[in-house]
């Protein structure tokens, strides 16, 4: 292993080529074609509910705590309008953290407060959900740090969510079957100005 | 030309790596289509390609990854799918198909449904996004292309109307938006 150190390197006018800030250093990936159910409930704490391991995003070989975690996940998913999916970070659910929630709402009614929500559409039967969701956080470690997605009900319920397939079918004409990715970038930050946990 | 080789750069400062053999974007372009479109999407077959949504790549090193990510505006009706195309076809590659692979290429099979609307099916005065995020290895430097592309899951054909809506390209209460793409090449 060689190593070269330096702040930046410039090319012969001077100008500066790569700059040790802004950078992806590091890119993992999942892809998940199965088809399961989750069962997500109410009133419980988001760290034991039903977490989906299946869309796990681990940042893998992390360099430096300080440095920006981007998680981005395309989801097939069809479930009720009245759940809310949240970010778990290394297991743990932080009310505060950047994006993990919507940090503004009482923290006794945690059950409804998520990064984003279903959406409520016509049907519950045949059709499901394409949702984009975008996590941002300071790595806070170095080594792996697991990301996981948490469906939870906004209300004291329960109710089944479907991945990659419908309520109604697991394939069938006129019920969509799908995919869902997930890609997360490290990115050098050089002291997490404006980021907490 | 000057070539530089290591494995590693770090930050006096941070000690944090600067560039490192993995991970790294190495190259990036881009799309965006602003026209206001209509593409078939038949019940048979793989699907239609977008092509004015197609990512053009030339890989640097067949180990890397690519990834591509699109936003797609439109009016769809909620009986379709959409896959992803290489080259002008759909992509069978084990592990990397343009579908779920778990049930296979059928027409009900896509990498992102379409949307079923509060209001029944909907394909008149307001359209939908979708985000759609694709990955795969390179696997030879040569030149290429991606693009989404649409099919119908029933027995029925359809339109998507892009940058649309189903009835209007452009009145009051028929928005009219874009659709946009990024492709990265990553080290592995």
């Amino acid at each position: 292993m060689s190593f070269l150190y330096a702040d930046n390197i410039r090319d012969t006018s001077g100008n500066i080529t790569i700059p040790p800030y802004g950078s992806v250093i590091n890119t993992s990936t999942m892809r998940y074609d199965g088809r399961p159910g989750y069962y997500a409930r109410g009133w419980i704490a988001p760290s034991n509910q039903n977490t989906l391991f299946a869309l796990r995003l681990t940042a893998n070989n992390v360099q430096h705590p300080n440095n920006i975690l981007v998680a981005s996940w395309q989801l097939s998913i069809e479930t009720d309008n009245n759940t809310t999916f949240k970010v778990l970070k290394n297991g743990s659910w932080q009310d505060n953290s950047l994006g993990t929630s919507n940090a503004s709402a009482p923290s006794d009614e945690w059950y409804w407060k998520g990064l984003v929500c279903a959406y409520h559409d016509g049907d519950n039967s045949s059709t499901p959900s394409n949702y984009r969701l975008l996590y941002i956080c300071r790595a806070g470690s170095t080594g792996s740090v697991n990301l996981d997605i948490v469906a939870q009900a906004a209300d004291d319920g329960g109710r089944t969510v479907y991945i990659n397939r419908t309520y109604g079918s697991g394939g069938q004409d006129a019920h969509e079957i799908c995919v869902c990715t997930g890609v997360v970038f490290e990115i050098a930050h050089e002291n997490g100005v404006g980021l907490t946990d | 030309m000057s070539t530089l080789n290591l494995n590693n750069i770090i930050s006096t400062s941070t000690q944090s790596p600067i560039l490192q053999a993995t991970g790294n974007i190495v190259q990036c372009s881009r799309v965006r289509y602003d026209s206001r479109t209509t593409w078939s999407s038949n019940n048979g077959g793989n699907g239609t390609e977008i092509t004015p949504l197609r990512l053009s790549i030339a890989p640097r090193n067949s180990g890397n990854l690519i990834l591509c990510q699109w936003v797609l505006s439109g009016d769809f009706h909620h009986d379709n799918v959409f896959t992803i195309f290489r080259d002008g076809g759909l992509i069978t590659t084990g592990g990397e198909q343009g579908y779920n692979s778990e049930v296979g290429n059928n027409r009900w099979s896509g990498f992102a449904p379409s949307t079923y609307d509060a209001a029944s099916s909907d394909t008149g005065s307001t359209p939908h996004h979708w985000f759609i995020q694709y990955f795969c290895n390179a696997d030879s430097t040569s030149s290429r292309v991606y693009g989404p592309a649409c099919r119908s899951s029933s027995g029925s054909n359809y339109t998507l109307f892009l940058n649309r809506t189903g009835s209007s390209t452009g009145q009051d209460g028929h928005e009219m938006t874009v659709s946009t793409g990024v492709i990265y090449e990553i080290v592995r």
